[in-house]
């Protein structure tokens, strides 16, 4: 597949759609947004990259590695249950250290770690797909 | 003592790291670990002899009575000497055996493993932390066995290893917690002394036959035996460590365990005393027709295993006592002739005592070792063995009935392991040419050192046995308490007993001479392949193997579409089954209520849907499909559901974007369904429409309960510092949800990759 149109707006689409990603993510917490949504939106843009540019050049220009992206995802995801556990709460109970609030951010806590661990994995298994679908 | 096993633990997840170090020395390293908990364990030799028990407790599961508690007894004392003594010496042994070796690093890491796992079997005092140790012992010998994982013969080996024991396992655990049922307790200690309470429960018998099973197969008595010679496929320090000295006698541990309990239950003496019989002869018959040194010390050692527990069968104090010293007088003989069978190996290139021979001249040291434990195998004084040999003898001669019998079983083993031992010291180191073609020299000190240390106990313990007579004595007690005290000694005047020794020698040389004089008449004996267990093994395997692939042929069909209907279809009937008292529910639909937008969306929803039917080509069908997916996404945004809305659209254009990939790569738009088939599939969606709209119908009967609702909406800042509440839902309140709905996601994905890339050539590529 090659257009004109999307091989050249897709370049300068990436770096926003992964912007825009972001804030999804950061905002999810108190306005429509999170980890999911946010982990679609980023995958789009380099989906959209892949499907003009093929899956090969893709992963080679933007260093993505979709098996490990899941892995880290539930690595992180599964490490913000743990962190509770070790100050001595159940399993995945939220903590939050009020005393600083990052603009933008918000404040930091172990639920927002799980959105990130959601926001790579998510984005992992939608180019995961996209990529082994591309090459077969 | 829950320290000593968890660093254990952490040095086996360290193992790599620290092999990458040390490379070569590592072994010695690594063997740091074991020895220094062999210091330790002595430091206690003294108040354990003394009758004390040491014990140290941790919670773990409270609630369900599950503790990480462990007691340090002298029969647990005798094995943890063992498993950290000979740990030691293997580890600094395979150090040096192992070197070459690819992998070496995970063969260590498994090795620490299962050192760590068998202390904490031993030490366990609590029949679910017990039984959890023991999976581990079968899991690290699993991947011993399997080392050589290149080679099919070992992985097989492993696999079978590993059904075996891990499948008594299962019986094992459900004969633990029947027993923690009918006792009232999950602690060993309290349980044995619990035997009348459980005997009343009415669940001794069962609980019973359900670890006996599970000792028989960990201990390889027959018919389960035969996994311990295939499991000789695993390096040599492994089959030295684990599958003579210390895991096939986690099963004898277990019993000898549990004995307090059992022991005077009838169906206890005769199951142990008959399998265990029948074990010992079978594994001595089978051990002399071997010409492989590692098969022949494999099969003497199943027929030890069968020794061990015919004792145990018979239970009395002497049998008892002959139990805790053939446990030590075995461990250190058998560990060292796999050990010297492992130099032979290593220096030689080969294990055929066929080939084998006078070697003795280029390695004298190995050579004394390997005699000197052939000695204390064969039972003659005045080794370690002998007094093991004389102990036997006295507890099946004092059996009240099936004396003779027992006896005249136990004289027949004593033939044959005498004549294997013949076997593995005459016929290596003496005897005949060596057909050889290499120079054979002796073997480094790092792997000499350890045998002539286990020989050497063997000596030293037959001589001055009131070293070691403390220790025996508890550990004979913590299978019989109450049971006379033990002394061991060489010599006790002129008995039936030693008369029996003298001609079990005599006879057993003449069999090693005909063994040895008629070379040709040996390897004419062959045991037909059907009579053996390992046979119906095969056949249950194979008949296994061959059900999953009719069924998984006849259901998995490679029919997408079948798939799906039979997915819709058996959600149909269960809908119905569960819905079929419901009856059709009146709903009065007032056109008032809808707004334009409701009902333009509707529509274009349904003509969408409609056109999916009846596309002529797939991209056509997939785009009205989305249509009719951001329909359900406008729906979303009406009812004030923006998180639900934007996820929505995403999936769908997402869906489109893959759905295109995959027909880039599909043939023309096929159609499959014709005439009846396009009916069947008809009904199935109708159906499932039907269905569907019904459950719509009922639900709105019922007022909505916002019982949870408020207590999200007005917990959601509060408790979760967050604002928006399906996020705070998803990520807090319900996050288990969310982490197993990430988890399938992940495997879905990795799914994916691994069908796409290796689907027919088995061409691997990253993703």
């Amino acid at each position: 597949m090659n257009s004109t149109i999307l091989s050249t707006g897709i370049r300068i689409l990436i770096p926003l759609f992964l912007l825009f990603s972001l804030f999804l993510l950061f905002r999810g917490h108190n306005a429509p947004g999170g980890g999911f949504v946010g982990g679609l939106v980023a995958s789009i843009g380099f989906a959209l990259y892949a499907i003009n540019y093929g899956a090969e050049r893709a992963r080679r220009r933007f260093y993505l590695r979709p098996l490990k992206l899941i892995a880290w995802g539930l690595l992180i995801a599964v490490l913000s249950g743990i962190i509770p556990l070790i100050a001595g709460e159940t399993f995945m109970t939220g903590l939050w250290y009020d005393e600083i609030s990052i603009p933008l951010l918000g404040k930091p806590g172990t639920p927002i770690l799980f959105d990130i661990g959601v926001y790579l994995l998510v984005a992992g298994t939608i180019l995961g797909i996209i990529f082994s679908l591309w090459e077969e | 003592m829950l320290t000593i096993i968890l660093i254990g633990f952490v040095l086996a997840i360290g193992a790599i790291a620290i092999h990458r170090l040390l490379k070569n020395y590592s072994g010695m390293a690594f063997a740091v670990y074991p020895a220094a908990a062999f210091v330790w364990f002595l430091t206690q030799y003294q108040t354990v002899a003394s009758g004390e028990v040491v014990m140290s407790s941790m919670e773990w599961l409270p609630s369900l009575g599950i503790a990480l508690d462990f007691k340090l007894d002298g029969l647990s004392l005798l094995f943890a000497l063992l498993i950290t003594g000979i740990g030691a010496i293997v580890l600094t042994y395979a150090g040096t055996y192992m070197k070459g070796v690819d992998h070496t690093d995970r063969f260590f890491v498994a090795l620490i493993l299962f050192m760590a796992s068998m202390l904490g079997l031993v030490l366990s005092d609590n029949i679910i932390s017990l039984f959890v140790f023991w999976e581990l012992t079968s899991f690290s010998s699993y991947f011993l066995i399997g080392f050589k994982h290149e080679d099919k013969a070992s992985r097989k080996s492993a696999l079978e290893a590993l059904l075996i024991t891990a499948g008594g396992g299962l019986a094992l655990l459900a004969g633990l917690v029947l027993l923690g049922i009918g006792g009232g307790s999950m602690s060993i200690s309290e349980l044995l002394t619990r035997g009348n309470e459980l005997a009343d429960s009415g669940l001794f018998n069962a609980a019973m036959l359900l670890i006996i099973i599970g000792c028989f197969t960990k201990s390889a008595q027959f018919p389960f035996h035969f996994w311990l010679p295939s499991a000789m496929a695993a390096p040599t320090p492994v089959s030295a460590y684990l599958h003579s000295a210390t895991m096939v006698k986690a099963g004898i541990y277990l019993l000898a365990r549990m004995s307090p309990v059992f022991n005077g239950a009838d169906g206890w003496h005769a199951t142990l005393l008959l399998f265990g019989a029948t074990t010992m002869i079978v594994g001595a018959i089978i051990a002399i027709l071997q010409t492989d040194l590692k098969k022949i010390l494999a099969y003497t050692t199943v027929s030890a295993l069968g020794l061990l527990t015919m004792l145990l069968g018979i239970g009395t104090s002497v049998a008892i006592h002959a139990v805790v010293i053939f446990i030590l007088a075995h461990a250190l003989y058998k560990g060292c002739l796999f050990l010297v069978a492992g130099i032979v190996d290593h220096q030689t290139g080969s294990r055929d005592i066929r080939k084998l021979g006078r070697i003795f001249k280029d390695m004298p040291y190995t050579a004394i070792t390997a005699i000197i434990a052939c000695l204390s195998m064969a039972g003659i004084p005045p080794l370690f063995g002998f007094i093991s040999k004389e102990f036997s003898y006295e507890s099946t001669i004092g059996m009240i009935t099936n004396s003779p019998l027992t006896t005249s079983a136990f004289f027949l083993t004593g033939v044959f392991f005498t004549a294997a031992a013949g076997m593995l010291s005459y016929m290596v180191f003496f005897g005949k040419r060596n057909k050889l073609k290499v120079k054979v020299h002796e073997a480094p000190v790092t792997m000499v050192a350890g045998p002539i240390l286990m020989a050497l106990l063997s000596l030293v313990f037959g001589l001055s046995s009131g070293w070691i007579n403390p220790l025996l004595d508890q550990a004979s007690l913590a299978i019989l308490p109450g049971n006379e005290s033990l002394k061991m000694g060489l010599w006790h005047g002129i008995n039936t007993e030693l008369l029996l020794s003298l001609a079990t020698l005599l006879v057993g040389l003449s069999a090693f001479s005909f063994i040895y004089l008629n070379p040709r008449l040996m390897s004419r004996i062959e045991i037909s392949e059907k009579i053996k267990p390992s046979y119906a093994y095969e056949q249950v395997m194979e008949g296994i193997a061959d059900l999953s692939k009719g069924v998984t042929r006849y259901v998995q069909n490679g029919y997408l579409r079948v798939y799906v209907s039979m997915m819709v279809g058996t959600f149909c009937v269960l809908a119905l089954i569960i819905l079929q008292d419901f009856g059709i529910p009146k709903i009065s639909i007032l056109w008032s209520d809808f707004r334009v937008y409701d009902i333009v969306i509707g529509i274009i929803m349904i003509i969408a849907c409609f056109y999916t039917v009846m596309a002529k080509s797939r991209l056509l069908a997939i785009a009205m499909l989305g249509i009719v997916g951001y329909g359900v996404a406008f729906v979303f945004i009406i009812f004030g559901a923006p998180d639900l809305a934007m996820t929505q659209i995403l999936i769908e254009t997402l869906t489109v974007v893959l759905f295109v990939l995959v027909l880039w790569k599909l043939p023309r738009y096929l159609i499959f369904a014709e005439g009846f088939i396009k009916f069947r599939y008809f009904l199935v969606s109708a159906l499932f429409g039907g269905i569907m709209t019904w459950i719509v119908m009922i639900v709105t009967q019922y007022p909505l309960d916002s019982h949870l609702k408020v207590f999200f909406s007005e917990n959601s800042y509060p408790l979760a510092m967050g604002k928006n509440v399906v996020n705070v839902i998803l990520v807090d309140f319900r996050s288990m949800d969310t982490l197993g709905e990430i988890v399938v996601l992940g495997i879905a994905a990795i799914g994916v990759y691994g069908l796409v890339k290796f689907n027919g050539d088995k061409k691997g590529g990253k993703a």
